[in-house]
């Protein structure tokens, strides 16, 4: 009979995690986020998921703005010894992170490499195992030269370290990782800005008013966390100036070329950014880039 | 104190049994999916769910000016042809994959930067089942170096 009492259990938790019954939709799965949200097709949403731009994209960005390596935009690798609390250490894992990117970007090898033992340590005092970061860290070294792997490699790093704060229901580390790293892209840009009068730096400027969106969605659970409770009024101090700023697309239209095989969707955009919105978003991603890296 | 003890046990097996859930969807999303990517580059966020039948999932995210993308949408075969949709912020409809015999994955470009969603619908039981069939849906975002 006790064996039995046992079997009905175990059959009730194979039931409830595996098959789950019809009216359980809006069960929440690890942690995620669950909402209400009714789209077009009437169908609740179980799932959903905000991304920020990587650290990769944002740095390639900014090549296109033609801009000089500043070294100075950096956050030496000597300040990695200054972070203790794992709110720290996973927001300047994004920072470094960005860094790295930077460098590899503009081909400044050495420089790469000094920002790979900075993760390193990060990842270890993160308690990430080595097969999640540091074994993908070792594969740099051997890649330095080559910058395809370097991206790819850069980008499993980050998917490992994602993965496996998530799996370990760590998935506020996980985020201050990606904040780190925007941050991080956000102070090259609006420092690379500084003096000179670039359109196309402007407008990838600009264009964050869609990152800034996805970010606070991504941190609004977690906004009474006392880790992103410090942060919070800063961000939405941010998102606030970023709602001012306009941005308008015309209907989107989406074309086929079949001889080279690629797909465009193609539209206009247009952003209108006073001086005095990129000053604003100038000082605060400057005073929460400080708060991160000091 | 019996009865706590079993309930202890329960809530551990429970937790243990989620967890199990979402690691086996992180190899799935590793061995299965992340490879359709190639040769692009992974955005490094893993955007993966144990969803049932029935079941809607979104991802929102920002493509920028002329960049190549990939958008991978890979299902537990148990879920059947899963649909994914690429919408832009005025509901307008992108790109459906049903129009493509229900493909996993879809390259394009834009020519401006968009805030887009990515909405992927888990099709509905069919017949008198009574319980629902779930597994992984993951939906990863590449894109190519341009430089």
């Amino acid at each position: 009979m006790k064996y039995l009492n046992w079997l009905v259990i175990l059959f009730f938790i194979f039931g409830s995690v595996s098959c789950a019954d019809k009216t359980d939709k809006q069960k929440n799965i690890a942690g995620d986020i669950t909402l209400d949200k009714v789209p077009s097709q009437e169908k609740a949403v179980k799932k959903m998921f905000f991304n920020l731009p990587s650290p990769i994209e944002l740095t390639q960005t900014l090549l296109a703005t033609e801009s000089a390596f500043n070294p100075d935009l950096l956050n030496p690798i000597s300040n990695v010894d200054k972070y203790n609390s794992s709110s720290d250490l996973a927001l300047n894992f994004g920072v470094y992170g960005a860094d790295l990117c930077y460098c590899r970007v503009y081909d400044q090898l050495q420089s790469s490499i000094s920002y790979l033992s900075a993760i390193r340590k990060i990842t270890d005092l993160l308690q990430i195992p080595e097969d999640e970061g540091a074994e993908t860290i070792n594969r740099i070294e051997e890649n330095i030269e080559n910058r395809d792997s370097i991206f790819q490699i850069i980008a499993e790093t980050y998917a490992g370290a994602n993965g496996y704060l998530k799996e370990n229901e760590r998935d506020l580390t996980a985020a201050f990782i990606l904040i780190g790293g925007w941050i991080e892209g956000m102070y090259f840009a609006v420092n690379l800005m500084d003096g000179q009068i670039n359109q196309t730096l402007i407008n990838n400027i600009a264009e964050q008013k869609y990152a800034i969106e996805n970010l606070m969605s991504l941190i609004g659970e977690y906004k009474e966390n006392p880790a992103i409770a410090e942060f919070y009024p800063h961000f939405e101090e941010l998102a606030a100036v970023y709602s001012t700023v306009e941005i308008s697309h015309e209907k989107s239209v989406v074309v086929t070329d079949q001889e080279a095989k690629t797909t465009t969707i193609d539209n206009e955009m247009k952003i209108i950014v006073t001086d005095k919105q990129l000053s604003d978003i100038t000082r605060l991603v400057n005073q929460i880039r400080l708060k991160i890296v000091s | 104190m019996k009865t706590i003890s079993k309930f202890i046990i329960l809530f551990v097996l429970l937790g243990g049994f989620q967890l199990t859930g979402f690691s086996q969807c992180k190899s799935f999303t590793k061995d299965y999916c992340k490879p359709k990517l190639h040769p692009y580059i992974y955005n490094g966020q893993l955007n993966s769910a144990v969803l049932n039948q029935g079941d809607v999932a979104e991802l929102m995210l920002t493509f920028y000016s002329n960049q190549d993308y990939r958008i991978v949408v890979c299902a537990a075969e148990e879920l059947g042809p899963v649909r994914f949709r690429l919408l832009d912020l005025n509901g307008q409809v992108l790109f459906t994959n049903e129009d493509h015999n229900f493909i996993e994955y879809w390259d394009f470009r834009t020519r401006a930067t968009h805030q887009l969603m990515v909405e992927v619908s888990v099709p509905e039981s069919v017949g008198e089942e009574k319980l629902l069939k779930s597994g992984c849906v993951s939906i990863l975002i590449g894109f190519l170096d341009n430089q």
